[in-house]
């Protein structure tokens, strides 16, 4: 039987079989798409670095995309 | 006549008017607006995503870049210095841009911003390399305390965020021109209408920050035409130097030479 780990994207809970990446991860969850910005516990993560980040149990993940503003 | 060009952080800018992206009827009218208004900076946000409106995002974003605008992202809904600047970092990633409009709200019912909170976040940002553009309200020793930590451009506001009242404290802005002749001054927020616009600009006002005015008017892109015309008579007008105002009348038809029964004392 697999360990689940729990995680949070955009403050729903997301649990893991497997010990993924944030690409992987932003990829299996349809995230991955066209403009956004990947934040891991606060910590802005680029976007050239998203397969680098090891996602751990408890992460806090945030996509952010653009919207209008004035 | 076009007004003279000028320069915010390093880029030489035609137009005065920096415009946003919200409110607007539709995507379309947006685009439409904006080119009509001919802003060169044009202000986005950023929001939470979702797979489901990815899509939105995207179309959002493609439009957007065609503009060909200048983007300063803003931190608008933050109440407090550590939620603004994790906002702008998010943003710098996301817009691929250092400046920022930096809105510290301390107020929820005339979102007035928190000048300490503001002061906080500023310092934190400019140490960080950001080009802040922050919201502020029209207290002079808050905006010296803003240039003093290296702001080149200052953005008070003329009234509450998408109130149209226009200019509700003339002298507070005057003052602000008059103390800080080196920076780059606009009014953000509070203009109502293309009058509004002038008046700023003929105080000496760099440029205006504008949304709903034009997003509410019944025909955005006429309204955005309007604005234009009003920025550009209202700094040409500054730049011309206006009279001074007198007392006492003065004939502006020449006396000289007119017939005796015509002379007064």
């Amino acid at each position: 039987m697999q360990t689940e780990m729990q995680i949070w994207i955009n403050d729903q809970s997301v649990a893991l079989t497997a010990s993924l990446n944030l690409a992987q991860i932003l990829a299996q969850q349809g995230l991955d798409q066209g403009c956004f910005v990947a934040v891991v516990n606060d910590t802005v993560v680029p976007k050239t670095t998203l397969d680098q980040c090891l996602i751990q149990a408890g992460d806090r993940i945030e996509i952010l995309s653009p919207i209008s503003g004035g | 006549m076009q007004t003279s060009t000028w320069n915010v952080y390093g880029r030489t800018l035609n137009s005065r008017l920096f415009i946003g992206t919200a409110l607007y009827p539709s995507p379309k009218i947006m685009c439409d607006a904006i080119r009509a208004s001919g802003a060169e900076v044009i202000t986005v946000s950023l929001r939470r995503q979702t797979a489901s409106d990815a899509a939105n995002g995207q179309a959002f974003w493609q439009m957007i870049q065609d503009l060909s605008c200048h983007l300063l992202p803003n931190t608008a809904g933050c109440y407090s210095a550590a939620e603004a600047v994790k906002t702008a970092r998010m943003a710098r990633e996301l817009f691929e841009t250092d400046w920022v409009k930096l809105e510290v709200l301390g107020d929820s019912f005339n979102l007035q911003p928190d000048p300490f909170a503001l002061l906080e976040a500023t310092e934190t940002l400019i140490k960080d390399g950001f080009k802040v553009f922050p919201y502020c309200t029209d207290d002079l020793v808050l905006c010296q305390k803003l240039a003093e930590l290296g702001c080149e451009v200052l953005m008070p506001w003329g009234a509450p965020i998408g109130t149209g009242q226009g200019l509700l404290n003339p002298y507070a802005l005057t003052v602000l021109r008059e103390r800080l002749p080196e920076l780059n001054l606009l009014v953000d927020a509070g203009i109502g209408k293309p009058s509004d616009a002038v008046q700023a600009m003929e105080l000496g006002y760099d440029g205006i920050l504008l949304n709903t005015a034009v997003a509410e008017a019944l025909e955005p892109s006429v309204m955005a035409q309007a604005f234009k015309q009003a920025i550009n008579a209202g700094r040409l007008a500054y730049e011309a130097g206006i009279m001074p105002k007198r007392l006492q009348a003065k004939p502006s038809t020449p006396t000289l030479d007119q017939p005796l029964w015509q002379q007064h004392v």
